[in-house]
């Protein structure tokens, strides 16, 4: 894991891609951890409970580039970005490229070893404005981002898709979930903290928290979790759009609506994965965006199509019976 | 209503890694190629007599109960001229003559391949390439290119390519160079009849990491020391990978390494330290390490290549 921890002067960043994996069913731990060996002879770490959850090791990516800006700013900064994946349900992929911007003691770069002492960690050189770079990264829809995470989150995705351990035969097709955020750490003064959450034309959800908290592994998980949730609410939504409820075309209905049912309803599982002291920021996200409410919604909705349906098939069937008669 | 204390552990699993026990330093005797040992014991003698006033120092610099353990090299992954049966007592004796002592016997082929576990491979999936100035995440990874380097891509217009001579010279520029450039261009595998046939500097930086106890597949170590006392078998591959030639030696792993190499193994040993310079440790191992070091009172440099040292000579 990150060993980074947030003090002032520091922003968490980072890129999260959410997919299915193309497989029919759903993947073993045993798999998991093969699929997941991101770093060959590092541990993937596993949960069964209270659903099958995995983490890769992470890979790390050395940069020396420019930070992220919303005004083009130019300020270098050098060391690197770890990437994991992770695997919920052995079935929903997760990569989450980030990295932690801190302060160089140095105004030159150093001896590439320094930076790999502490992975995770880019150390900027002059004068980063953490404002212009949280909003570059992840408010403006056109900052400059400069640092390739997210390709790399999503070539990490593509790169799982390929293992020969899937066979290609996903139940659902599902458009890949892509999240930006920057986490910026606040002294604990009371301040409700910053909080903007932006969808941008194309999808892409940017988040921007400003957080009283140390443990940036902590954070990856919330965003993480909140990820997962909100890319699953989105998909679900979007399968009972394509079912067409009440058009009388029940093949469709089944079609779309069916393998909802058997493989992604029971994923709702919100802050499995979350510390308890997080659970505030997570209900916090759910009472602006109404997560847990459209979910509901969506769920009920489909049990009450589900249930109309199966009266229908009864009363036709009954109908067809006495008509023999 | 008061909320509950809860404690929450989300990972079942976390990474366990098996501790391995290390001496303060590792101190290597002399790494030959097996050309050199068709010179016959004489060679080895010679060898022996030129490092071990420096053996001597090293160790008056490390007094009990500071804990020393010494260890040889022998390369049997690029030729095998020398039977183990015919070399170790040879090798021992030639020591023994010049008042040291060897505690543990290394065959490089060991940092290729040990048992299952490619020690080689595992080096090649930790290394996080160096980045030019410029570089932003994406690049050509290690494990295709076979190349490490400590600089910018070039432009070689060496007019065989009439597009590339027609360029002008642009010199190679090394990254975070302060003034001046030193480029190191470090190949780590060729494939010469279609096998993959691991360089002398990759395989040298394996065998760093593994004296330094900082390599584990799935949290266990690589390799472990076996003690070796009937005769030495005829074909190397015959005798353990790592073998302990004498009872009560200190621990094999170390949090620091000291070489004694003649000075035509510089070059080699540079580029070990461009290849560990862009290698990123288990962070659970480094953590162990770093935990184990300061309960015993060590000072460890983060970095790795802060604790390798080498020391080149050809006698004084």
């Amino acid at each position: 894991m990150s060993s980074a921890t947030a003090s002032e002067g520091t922003l968490s960043i980072g890129e999260i891609r959410t997919g299915l994996l193309g497989h029919s069913s759903q993947l073993s731990m045993a798999e998991t951890v093969r699929l997941l060996d991101l770093v060959p002879g590092e541990q993937v770490r596993h949960a069964a409970y209270p659903r099958a959850y995995a983490v890769s090791p992470q890979r790390l990516a050395g940069i020396d580039c420019f930070m992220p800006s919303r005004s083009g700013r130019h300020v270098r900064g050098v060391g690197t970005f770890a990437t994991r994946a992770t695997l919920t349900g052995g079935l929903i992929v997760q990569t989450c490229s980030h990295t932690t911007l801190v302060p160089s003691s140095r105004q030159y770069r150093r001896e590439w070893s320094h930076y790999l002492a502490t992975p995770g960690v880019v150390e900027y050189l002059g004068r980063l404005r953490l404002d212009d770079a949280a909003e570059g990264f992840a408010q403006a829809e056109n900052g400059h981002l400069n640092i390739e995470m997210g390709r790399t989150a999503e070539s990490t995705v593509f790169n799982l898709q390929r293992s020969r351990l899937l066979d290609g035969k996903q139940p659902l097709h599902a458009p890949l979930g892509r999240w930006r955020w920057a986490l910026q750490p606040v002294r604990d003064n009371g301040d409700p903290g910053l909080y903007r959450f932006t969808v941008l034309p194309e999808g892409t959800r940017l988040i921007r928290l400003a957080v009283v908290w140390p443990d940036v592994s902590d954070l990856l998980d919330l965003v993480e979790d909140l990820a997962l949730h909100d890319w699953l609410l989105d998909f679900v939504s979007r399968q009972i759009e394509r079912a067409r409820p009440g058009s009388g075309d029940l093949d469709r209905t089944l079609q779309h609506i069916g393998p909802v049912i058997d493989h992604l309803l029971h994923h709702w599982m919100p802050k499995a994965r979350v510390q308890p002291g997080l659970y505030g920021l997570w209900d916090a996200f759910d009472r602006f965006q109404g997560l847990t409410r459209q979910w509901d919604l969506t769920i009920n909705r489909i049990r009450d199509h589900v249930a109309l349906n199966s009266l229908r098939l009864v009363l036709r069937t009954e109908s067809e019976w006495s008509g023999l008669g | 209503m008061t909320e509950p204390e809860l404690e929450v552990d989300v990972l079942t699993s976390q990474p366990r890694v098996e501790r391995v026990p290390r001496s303060h330093l590792s101190l290597e005797l002399g790494h030959l190629y097996m050309e050199d040992l068709l010179d016959g014991p004489q060679a080895l003698r010679r060898h022996f007599a030129q490092i071990s006033p420096w053996a001597g120092f090293v160790r008056a610099r490390h007094p009990a109960p500071l804990r020393v353990s010494t260890c040889f090299l022998v390369d049997d992954y690029f030729s095998q001229v020398a039977s183990p049966k015919k070399l170790v007592p040879e090798l021992l004796e030639a020591a023994h003559d010049a008042g040291l002592g060897i505690d543990y016997l290394v065959r490089e082929s060991a940092c290729a391949c040990a048992g299952d576990v490619s020690p080689a491979e595992l080096v090649l999936g930790r290394i996080v390439s160096d980045p030019p100035r410029g570089s932003n995440g994406l690049r050509p990874p290690v494990h295709m290119t076979g190349w490490v380097s400590n600089s910018r891509d070039r432009l070689r217009p060496d007019g065989l390519d009439e597009a590339l001579a027609t360029r002008p010279w642009r010199p190679p520029e090394q990254n975070g160079a302060r003034s001046h450039s030193i480029c190191m261009e470090v190949q780590l595998w060729d494939e010469p009849d279609g096998r993959r046939r691991w360089s002398c500097a990759l395989l040298s930086a394996v065998w760093q990491l593994l004296r330094l106890g900082l390599l584990r597949h799935q949290g266990k170590p690589v390799i472990s020391p076996e003690r070796w006392t009937g005769e030495y078998p005829d074909r190397w591959e015959d005798l353990p990978p790592l073998v302990q030639l004498a009872d009560g030696a200190q621990p094999f792993a170390a949090f620091q390494t000291v070489s004694l190499l003649e000075t035509r193994f510089a070059d080699v040993e540079a580029a070990v330290r461009t290849i560990l310079d862009q290698v990123s440790i288990d962070p659970a191992v480094t953590e162990q390490t770093a935990a184990q070091a300061t309960a015993q009172k060590v000072d460890l440099s983060d970095d790795v290549v802060g604790r390798i040292s080498h020391v080149f000579s050809d006698g004084l």
